[in-house]
C-alpha cells in the first residue's frame, strides 16, 4: 500500500467537499488557508525554544567555579572528587577535568567534561549562563526564607510545583496558561484563529505553550502524524474501498455533537486532519538537512524536527513570524547514580551535543540571527550528597544561546557552593538570588512583547531589579 | 508525585468557554487522536482471530461476528455499537456507518474493519458519558 497516495486521495476528497461548501461548514480554517499561503515571514521571524531539562538537573555540576578557593568550597561542599572505588558518594568533578571556560570581563568557571560543544559555543559568545535564578515572589534573603517573612514560592522543593511555576513564571499554580502560551497570544503575529498554533511541541502536552484561547500543536519528532488510510495488500477494489470509507471520514468530522466533551474531542480531530497536511506539505518541500545530529539521542531528535519546522514555517505555506517551541530531555532527577558514566554524564552529553548540531542547523537554514534557545529545569540539586546522588534544591543555573545572544558571559551572581552559608540552606540548597521572571522576561521582551504587557504575563517582576537582563539586546 | 493530571487544566476551546475544567484532555491533542485511531486501526488488521500467521503472545479481535453481518448493514452498527459504545452511539454516526457498510465494495472483513475504524475515530467512541 502507498501510504502517502492514500492521503493525497484523502485529502482530494477533502478539498472537493471544501469547494461544494461542505467543508467550510466544519473547518472554517479551511478559508484561512488561502490568506496564509498569501503571507510570508519574510526577513521578520523570531522563534524561542524551551529546551526543558526534567527533573531537576543538578546545574552547579555543570558549571563549576575554576576560581582556586571557590573550587575548594565546591569540592569541599560536594563530598570530595567522585571517584568509583575511593570515593563514591563524591560529588565533586576534578578542577583539570573541567573545560574551562574565559568569560568575557572575567571570572574562572569550568564546565562539565561531557559539553565540549556547549563550551566551543560559549567561547565563540554564541552562549551565556544566567546564575542563581528560581522560583522567586519578591527578592529573598535567608533570614526572610527561614522566617517566612516574605511571600515564598508554594511547595518549594517539589517537582511538579516548581516545574509549573517555571512553566508558568509565577506562583499561582492554578493559573491555566504557561509565560510560553501567554506571550505567544500577546505578540501582534500571535494566533490566527484555525492555524497552525504558533506554540509547538516536540515533547508532548506542557502548560508552558497554553495561552488564552492557544493550544499548542504537538507533532513527533518525523512529522505531523497523518491518519492511516492503508488496506491489506491483496484487498478487491482497493481504491473504491478506500474512497468509500474516507467519505465516511469526512461525514464523520463533519458531525456536530452537543456534549461538550464531544466537541473538544470532535474539534481536536478537525485541527489535526486540517493541519497535518499542510505542515508535512511544507515539511517535505526542502530537501534533507545536510548538518548530521547526533543518533541514539532523544533531545536531538526533537531539536532535527524543530530546526526543520522553523526552516518550513517561514515559508509562505505556513508563513509565521514568531514561534514558540518546547522540547524535552527527562532523567535529570538524579537521587541515585548520579555520577556514573550512564547518570548526569550521559544527560549533559545529550544536551551538549544536540544542542551543537541544532546550532549549526540553524546556521545552514540561515536562521541563527533569528532563534534564541534556553534552558528550564524546575530546580538544582543538594550540593551536598545523598550518599548516592543529590535531592531536590531550589536556585539553579541555565544557559541562553543563539545569535543573537551576548554570549561568553556568565549573567547575574554565581553563588558560593556552600552549606548552610549566607546563601544557602541545609544540605546545600542556594536561594535564588535572580528570578524566573526576570530571564523569562528578557526572552519575551526580545519576542516583541511590549514592556507596557510584561506585567500581565509576569505579575511578579515589578519586585525585582532589574526588569531584564541584558543577555538580548531589548 | 508523577502520573496524575492537573485538576485545573482547561483546553482552549468549548470547554475553556464554558468556563469549566478538564483535566482528562490533558493528554488529548491532534497527535494523539490520530495515533490513537491509527493504533486501533493497525490491530483491526494485524491482530484478529484468523489471520494469517496469527501472532500468539497477544490478545486478538474476533471481527467474525461483526463481518458475518455484512448482508445487514443495521445490524453490524447495532453490534458495534453495543461493542464499542455501550448503546450510546449518536443517531448521526450510525447513519454514516449504515450507509458506508452498504455501499463499500468489499467483503465482510472489509466492511467490518471500515466499520471499526469510523467508530475508533469517533467522539461517540473517545468519550464516556
Amino acid at each position: 500500500m502507498s501510504r502517502r497516495h492514500d492521503r493525497r486521495e484523502f485529502l482530494k476528497l477533502m478539498s472537493g467537499l471544501l469547494a461544494a461548501g461542505g467543508m467550510q461548514a466544519f473547518l472554517p480554517q479551511w478559508r484561512l488557508v488561502g490568506q496564509a499561503l498569501a503571507q510570508s515571514s519574510g526577513g521578520d521571524y523570531r522563534a524561542l525554544v524551551c529546551v526543558y531539562l526534567a527533573g531537576g538537573n543538578d546545574a552547579f555540576n555543570w558549571l563549576v567555579p575554576r576560581e582556586p578557593a571557590a573550587y575548594e568550597t565546591y569540592r569541599q561542599t560536594r563530598g570530595g572528587v567522585y571517584h568509583p572505588q575511593s570515593n563514591p558518594t563524591g560529588l565533586a568533578i576534578a578542577r583539570d577535568e573541567l573545560l574551562p571556560l574565559s568569560p568575557v570581563g572575567g571570572g574562572d568557571f569550568g564546565l562539565h567534561p561531557a559539553c565540549p560543544e556547549l563550551r566551543g559555543l560559549f567561547q565563540q559568545g554564541r552562549l551565556a549562563f544566567v546564575a542563581n535564578v528560581g522560583a522567586l515572589i519578591v527578592p529573598t534573603t535567608k533570614a526572610q526564607y527561614l522566617n517566612r517573612s516574605v511571600p515564598l514560592p508554594p511547595e518549594l522543593f517539589s517537582h511538579n510545583s516548581q516545574t509549573s511555576f517555571w512553566q508558568l513564571g509565577h506562583g499561582d499554580l492554578r493559573h491555566a496558561f504557561g509565560w510560553g502560551g501567554e506571550l505567544a497570544a500577546r505578540l501582534p503575529t500571535g494566533a490566527l484563529p484555525g492555524r497552525l498554533s504558533p506554540c509547538i511541541s516536540i515533547a508532548g502536552h506542557t502548560r508552558f505553550l497554553m495561552g488564552p484561547q492557544l493550544a499548542p500543536y504537538q507533532m513527533g519528532t518525523s512529522g505531523a502524524v497523518t491518519l492511516s488510510t492503508g488496506l491489506p495488500s491483496g484487498t478487491p477494489n482497493a481504491s473504491a474501498v478506500r474512497a468509500r470509507r474516507d467519505q465516511a471520514v469526512a461525514e464523520l468530522l463533519a458531525l456536530e455533537y452537543a456534549h461538550l466533551f464531544e466537541r473538544e474531542y470532535q474539534g481536536t480531530l478537525r485541527r489535526a486532519v486540517a493541519l497535518y497536511q499542510q505542515i508535512n506539505d511544507a515539511l517535505n518541500a526542502d530537501p534533507p538537512l545536510a548538518t548530521v545530529f547526533p543518533a541514539d539521542n532523544p533531545l536531538a531528535d526533537q531539536l532535527k524536527m524543530v530546526a526543520r519546522m522553523i526552516r518550513a514555517s517561514r515559508r509562505p505555506e505556513i508563513g509565521h513570524r514568531r514561534q514558540i517551541y518546547f522540547v524535552s530531555l527527562g532523567g535529570f532527577d538524579t537521587h541515585d547514580a548520579q555520577m556514573v558514566p550512564s547518570g548526569q554524564p550521559r544527560l549533559l552529553g545529550r544536551l551538549s551535543a544536540a544542542l551543537g548540531a541544532f546550532q549549526q542547523a540553524l546556521v545552514e537554514i540561515g536562521a541563527e540571527q533569528q532563534v534564541v534557545t534556553f534552558t528550564m529545569s524546575e530546580f538544582a540539586r543538594t550540593l551536598a550528597t545523598n550518599g548516592n546522588g543529590t535531592d531536590h534544591a531550589w536556585g539553579t543555573v541555565q544557559a541562553v544561546l543563539g545569535g543573537p545572544v551576548l554570549g561568553g558571559r556568565v549573567y547575574g551572581t554565581y553563588p558560593t557552593l556552600d552549606n548552610d552559608g549566607e546563601w544557602t540552606l541545609s544540605r546545600g540548597r542556594v536561594i535564588p538570588t535572580l528570578a524566573v521572571e526576570q530571564m523569562a522576561s528578557t526572552l519575551a521582551r526580545w519576542m516583541g512583547l511590549a514592556p507596557s504587557q510584561l506585567g500581565a504575563i509576569f505579575p511578579n517582576l515589578r519586585n525585582f531589579s532589574p526588569q531584564s537582563l541584558p543577555f538580548l539586546p531589548s | 508525585m508523577f502520573n496524575f493530571y492537573e485538576p485545573d487544566y482547561r483546553p482552549a476551546g468549548p470547554i475553556a468557554e464554558a468556563g469549566l475544567y478538564a483535566p482528562e484532555f490533558q493528554i488529548i491533542d491532534e497527535n494523539y487522536v490520530i495515533r490513537t485511531a491509527n493504533h486501533l486501526y493497525t490491530r483491526v488488521w494485524s491482530g484478529y482471530v484468523g489471520m494469517p500467521g496469527a501472532p500468539a503472545d497477544r490478545p486478538l479481535l474476533d471481527l467474525a461476528p461483526v463481518a458475518a453481518l455484512a448482508h445487514d448493514p443495521q445490524a453490524m452498527v447495532d453490534l458495534l455499537d453495543l461493542r464499542l459504545t455501550y448503546g450510546s452511539m449518536s443517531p448521526g454516526l450510525r447513519d454514516i456507518l449504515r450507509r458506508m457498510i452498504a455501499e463499500l465494495p468489499g467483503d465482510g472483513l472489509t466492511k467490518a474493519r471500515a466499520a471499526i475504524q469510523i467508530v475508533t475515530l469517533s467522539p461517540d467512541f473517545a468519550v464516556q458519558r
